[in-house]
């Protein structure tokens, strides 16, 4: 009798944990961007802080012709940056400042910018309501977590990609319409 | 036949329309010399707005900014952009400070050469004071009836992989600066405009202050 009890506890608890984890594979699976980029350019303010550094500048983001998302960004005093391209599973680097040529920085953006601006397979949704979202996306020294509010429609005008085991964040603020 | 050579009229009349507009080299370039080296020389200060268009060649896109621009002699820079963001750029002797999302970061300037380099070419441009760069940049002179036109081009090979041209617009009236292009390559470039000058009347010290 003893051991039958046992025996459907580890059962339950089996059926609990795979519906859990049902739960949050479905969760886990193909979540929508977390920005949506069409022909129209969209500008944001990005930031980004890495350790005691701080560093702002312009990202502008389009939709091109045969799905290429094409991401620039130059500095408020008009340097350009970088000029990347994604498409689906490309990316090209069409123009990088020399500093930023450097394989690991290259991938941290490849790795953010598919997770903001593409149907992401990687990333579990945390949190979602009405003003909020969180994400997260891989794991140990490659974590990140995405946190999006402010939105404007299913559309966030504030992100945040938190790395949290490298000290680094960046965030996009939209800016907005009026202004040019 | 009569519609091609019509066309061909236009186009001729259109070309020589646009040549007759285009500046001439400079002639008088002594008469340019003194004059410029007269007015940095009396020039103790310049506020004006600025107006900024950054032009992205591949998505056909023009980046508008705007804020004040502030000089005072000697190498004292201030660009406070209000829109699309409040950003600001002060550069003061060797010190740059750069404030930007309320956060501020100061440099040194004097320890990287080509950031000491980008000082001077920026108060060359933005005040008209060319003596500091004439060893280290190709200077080419125009002028027309109402201004005068500098282009710019750097030797250093670093800096050339940022910088391709600079042109920068002098008022012949007063020889002050009312339009720099910056261009990073054939494609792209940023305008500045800088408009509702005022000389020599800027007291305020604690604008320039890096701390």
């Amino acid at each position: 009798m003893k051991q039958s009890l046992q025996f459907v506890s580890f059962l339950l608890i089996i059926a609990l944990h795979c519906s859990c984890s049902q739960r949050i594979s479905e969760e886990s699976v193909s979540l929508p961007p977390v920005l949506k980029v069409d022909s129209v350019s969209q500008k944001y303010n990005i930031q980004i802080d890495f350790m005691k550094h701080h560093f702002s500048g312009l990202l502008i983001v389009r939709e091109m012709p045969g799905h290429e998302i094409r991401i620039l960004s130059s500095t408020h005093f008009g340097m350009s940056l970088f000029d990347f391209s994604l498409r689906n599973d490309q990316f090209i680097i069409n123009n990088c400042i020399t500093p930023l040529r450097k394989k690991k920085i290259l991938q941290l953006l490849e790795t953010d910018f598919r997770n903001i601006f593409l149907t992401s397979k990687n990333s579990r949704r945390k949190e979602k309501n009405a003003i909020f979202e969180k994400r997260i996306s891989g794991r140990g020294f490659g974590k990140s977590v995405l946190y999006s509010s402010d939105f404007s429609g299913e559309t966030p005008n504030s992100l945040r990609i938190k790395h949290p085991w490298i000290r680094l964040t960046i965030q996009l603020d939209k800016l907005s319409e009026t202004k040019p | 036949m009569k519609r091609l050579f019509t066309l061909f009229l236009l186009v001729f009349a259109v070309a020589s329309f646009l040549q007759a507009q285009q500046m001439k080299k400079l002639s008088q370039m002594q008469e340019f010399n003194n004059r410029l080296a007269h007015e940095t020389q009396t020039l103790q200060s310049i506020e004006s707005d600025f107006s900024q268009i950054k032009y992205v060649d591949v998505l056909d896109e023009k980046v508008k900014s705007k804020g004040k621009f502030y000089y005072k002699k000697s190498n004292k820079i201030r660009m406070e952009y209000t829109s699309p963001v409040n950003y600001l750029i002060v550069i003061n002797g060797n010190k740059l400070k750069i404030v930007s999302d309320g956060k501020k970061s100061i440099m040194n300037v004097s320890s990287n050469k080509m950031m000491n380099e980008i000082q001077d070419m920026l108060t060359a441009c933005t005040v008209g004071d060319l003596s500091k760069i004439l060893a280290n940049y190709r200077l080419e002179y125009f002028e027309d009836t109402k201004s005068y036109l500098v282009n710019i081009k750097p030797n250093n090979k670093v800096l050339q992989a940022y910088i391709a041209e600079i042109q920068i617009y002098l008022e012949k009236k007063d020889m002050s600066v009312y339009k720099m292009i910056l261009s990073e390559n054939a494609k792209n470039y940023t305008e500045y405009e800088f408009y509702n000058k005022k000389f020599n009347s800027l007291k305020d010290e604690t604008k320039f202050a890096i701390r």
